[in-house]
């Protein structure tokens, strides 16, 4: 199957959950809704200025009309009778059995996967020859951190965090920090598992509920971890805006770049996960303009540095005194 | 049925990169850069503005000129906008009636069914007219649904085909463990390539949950990511062209990209491909593949117009030992030129220790291959072999004021010159 397929246009899925969802009879509001829910924002129009939802409900003349759905006493029924069952069967496609065969090769899949359900879609799927193999890829530029050495300890607190997070729970644990400190009993909310591409690994983001404040703890270095029914007067979704708004920086990264050996192609592979707008300055030079969040600013500092002198700060100033500091340091070595 | 829809994915992924990469660009400006007209460039924009969720889409002014950009912050999205891009091939209306009729007919049926007794059901329904879908086409896309798209499965009974609905693969599971699997879908849904299959898979989950086991589920978001970059996913039809001709062994013909001369022969090149690297860092795909002289041929992925799968097939343990002596010093894509020896680059890193000691750490990681030795407290040298110096620089970069470089000289004085340079910038001379 090939990747860029009808049967993934946004429509034909459109056709489809309107089917299923006629299974007991929809009106015509319903599906009105259902369309206008679906489809694009500006909405398609068809020959003879037919909508799409005309088209389902099979107005117009005998070659506009789908006539997939019949109408019976004020409500649209598919045109074929399933028989108790979901009128459209749900099944993957090849290109999502080849996905689901290579997910089921992830190492770490068993952290989310238990035995028996592994056990059972390695069987299921075992017949089908998926071309997605981890050996037909290597990732590079990428960092190579040391293999976890309490894997048990880890893959606990990995399904407890994860557990925590689909329940909404707090936790208590225990950490040690990079500098050796113990902070032990602390009391947080999970606010998201994080994945690192770039190095392969799982953190947790959490609230603090004793320091009121957002923080990242590598997985494998908590200890004593559990899930409590403690009130900590805070949600996760409330927990998740403080972290937006107290750590995206007010003003943003302005960047005057000169379009020199792809410096300009580089510096948006560098950014591209951050908000951010260019305008053209004339002469070859571009101006950007980035939002960062306040704990990305090193990474920010060092990825600048890694575009050369193609790349100047112009503000905030802070920045821009960082990188003339360190340059500076690099020339007197 | 609606032109608003695309024959070839081809069509709008030039622009839609151009479009997320820059954003600075005009319709004058796209015009100019991809030698297209100012009606296609208009066209395509305005494809991309009904494709893609508007709250990725910004429009800033540059005196009279509006610019496009597609933007989003890791953060706050950790859905891949512009997977969206691939819900939108054209589809006619005997593509849609007939893929929709097929699969309630033979769900209805419940048992295996022919194709003449789908053709008498739908004609006895008067659900299809004969004059206007033909035999011929009902058959073509009942094969297509079972080899190709594979939510049809068929049994040859003597020589009749007998078309069913393709095994259940999830039945097995009970609720606990579907609600497992969409845990895992939803977590490595961004992680394992192609990740637009990922996504898919997540909907049709989704799909199945809701229809075939009466099942809610919400979607809680629990993720995030970092160093996950979207805009690699514009080369994934590509990428996914690639990865099934590896897997089949096919030599391939691939078309690079070149607006200006497209009938160019040195643009097609025919190539046993071997293996896909990943930059994680800049999210860009390479392909490493052989030319019918063993010669390692590296290709970036967006600069790929085409790839077509040739019936010639090839023997991908032939290039093992190749690839491994071509790409064993390679830091991101530069193969080791023929003749040529690894280079050797000797860096002396100065931090103030303890302090700073995650410095250390950081180059020991990223560059797993290198050589720590100490010299005495805060100094240490790390040597490393690579094919092509000149690709490590930015990474030596990002550690200004921390590394000097030893070796080679060549390299040092690039480095200091470019340091020059950039305090020059700043006005300090």
């Amino acid at each position: 199957m090939e990747l860029f397929n009808e049967v993934k246009n946004r429509y034909f899925q459109l056709v489809f959950r309107i089917i299923n969802e006629c299974a007991d009879g929809r009106t015509k509001t319903d599906l009105v809704k259902i369309v206008h829910d679906g489809e694009f924002e500006q909405k398609l129009i068809g020959k003879n200025q037919q909508s799409f939802a005309d088209m389902i409900l099979n107005k117009g003349n005998k070659d506009e009309k789908l006539n997939l759905l019949s109408e019976k006493e004020g409500l649209f029924y598919p045109c074929i009778d399933s028989n108790g069952e979901s009128p459209l069967p749900v099944r993957f496609t090849n290109l999502e059995k080849a996905w689901l065969k290579a997910l089921l090769q992830q190492q770490e899949v068993k952290l989310l996967l238990s035995k028996n359900t592994l056990d059972k879609l390695n069987k299921e799927l075992e017949d089908f020859d998926s071309p997605i193999k981890q050996e037909y890829f290597e990732m590079t530029n990428s960092v190579k951190l040391p293999e976890i050495s309490q894997w048990e300890n880890y893959e606990a607190n990995f399904r407890l965090i994860l557990n925590a997070l689909i329940n909404e729970k707090p936790i208590r644990y225990t950490n040690v920090d990079r500098n050796g400190n113990i902070h032990a009993d602390k009391l947080a909310l999970p606010v998201n598992l994080e994945y690192s591409m770039r190095d392969s690994r799982f953190r947790v983001s959490l609230y603090s509920i004793d320091e009121k404040r957002p923080i990242m703890a590598n997985i494998f270095s908590l200890s004593s971890v559990i899930i409590v029914d403690e009130d900590i007067g805070i949600d996760r979704e409330t927990a998740k805006k403080l972290l937006f708004e107290q750590k995206y920086s007010e003003q943003p990264v302005i960047l005057e770049v000169t379009d020199k050996n792809t410096a300009m192609e580089r510096c948006f592979m560098c950014f591209s996960g951050m908000e951010r707008t260019a305008r053209e300055l004339g002469n070859n030079k571009y101006e950007i303009r980035l939002n960062y969040y306040l704990f990305e600013e090193e990474n920010l500092i060092q990825n600048i540095l890694s575009l050369g002198p193609y790349v100047k700060v112009i503000s905030p100033q802070r920045i821009a005194n960082e990188v003339i500091k360190r340059v500076k340091k690099a020339i007197s070595l | 049925m609606f032109n608003e829809f695309i024959k070839h994915y081809n069509i709008i992924r030039d622009i839609l990169r151009d479009c997320f990469l820059y954003g600075y660009y005009s319709r004058d400006g796209l015009e100019n850069k991809r030698n297209v007209s100012s009606r296609k460039v208009s066209y395509e924009i305005r494809r991309i503005q009904q494709y893609v969720e508007n709250e990725y889409i910004r429009f800033d002014k540059d005196g009279r000129y509006k610019l496009m950009s597609l933007s989003y912050d890791f953060l706050r999205h950790p859905d891949n906008f512009l997977v969206s891009t691939y819900m939108t091939k054209s589809f006619t209306r005997t593509d849609l009636l007939t893929y929709f009729l097929l699969l309630l007919f033979i769900r209805s049926e419940n048992k295996p069914c022919s194709l003449k007794y789908i053709e008498d059901g739908l004609n006895a329904g008067g659900l299809v007219s004969f004059d206007k879908i033909s035999s011929k086409t009902i058959q073509r896309k009942l094969a297509e649904m079972c080899e190709s798209i594979g939510v049809l499965s068929c049994e040859a009974v003597k020589r009749t085909k007998y078309y069913s609905i393709s095994d259940d693969l999830l039945k097995t599971l009970d609720t606990d463990e579907l609600k497992e699997l969409m845990t895992a879908v939803g977590l490595y849904k961004n992680i394992v390539f192609p990740v637009t299959a990922g996504y898919f898979c997540q909907q049709t989950l989704k799909d199945y949950l809701q229809y075939e086991r009466k099942m809610k589920y919400e979607d809680k978001n629990i993720y995030n990511y970092r160093h996950v970059h979207f805009h690699p996913v514009i080369e994934e039809q590509v990428l996914w062209e690639i990865i099934k001709a590896i897997h089949l062994r096919r030599k391939i013909r691939i078309t690079y990209h070149s607006p200006k001369s497209t009938s160019n022969s040195n643009n097609r090149k025919i190539l046993s491909p071997y293996k896909i690297r990943y930059d994680v860092r800049h999210g860009r795909y390479y392909l490493i593949s052989f030319n019918t002289h063993n010669r390692c041929i590296v290709s970036r992925l967006d600069r790929l117009e085409a790839v077509e799968l040739l019936e010639e097939l090839f023997n991908r343990e032939d290039f093992d030992e190749e690839y491994r002596s071509n790409m064993l010093y390679s830091w991101s894509s530069a193969s080791l030129t023929p003749a040529n020896k690894p280079e050797t680059v000797k860096l002396e890193i100065i931090i103030n220790e303890p302090a700073e000691n995650y410095i250390l750490e950081k180059i020991k990681y990223e560059a797993t291959l290198g050589k720590l030795e100490k010299i005495e407290a805060g100094r240490y040298y790390f040597t490393l072999q690579v094919n092509d110096s000149y690709e490590i620089i930015p990474w030596i970069r990002s550690y200004a004021g921390y590394v000097k470089v030893l070796e080679s000289k060549q390299l040092a004085e690039k480095l200091l010159n470019d340091w020059k340079e950039t305090l020059s910038n700043y006005g300090i001379v």
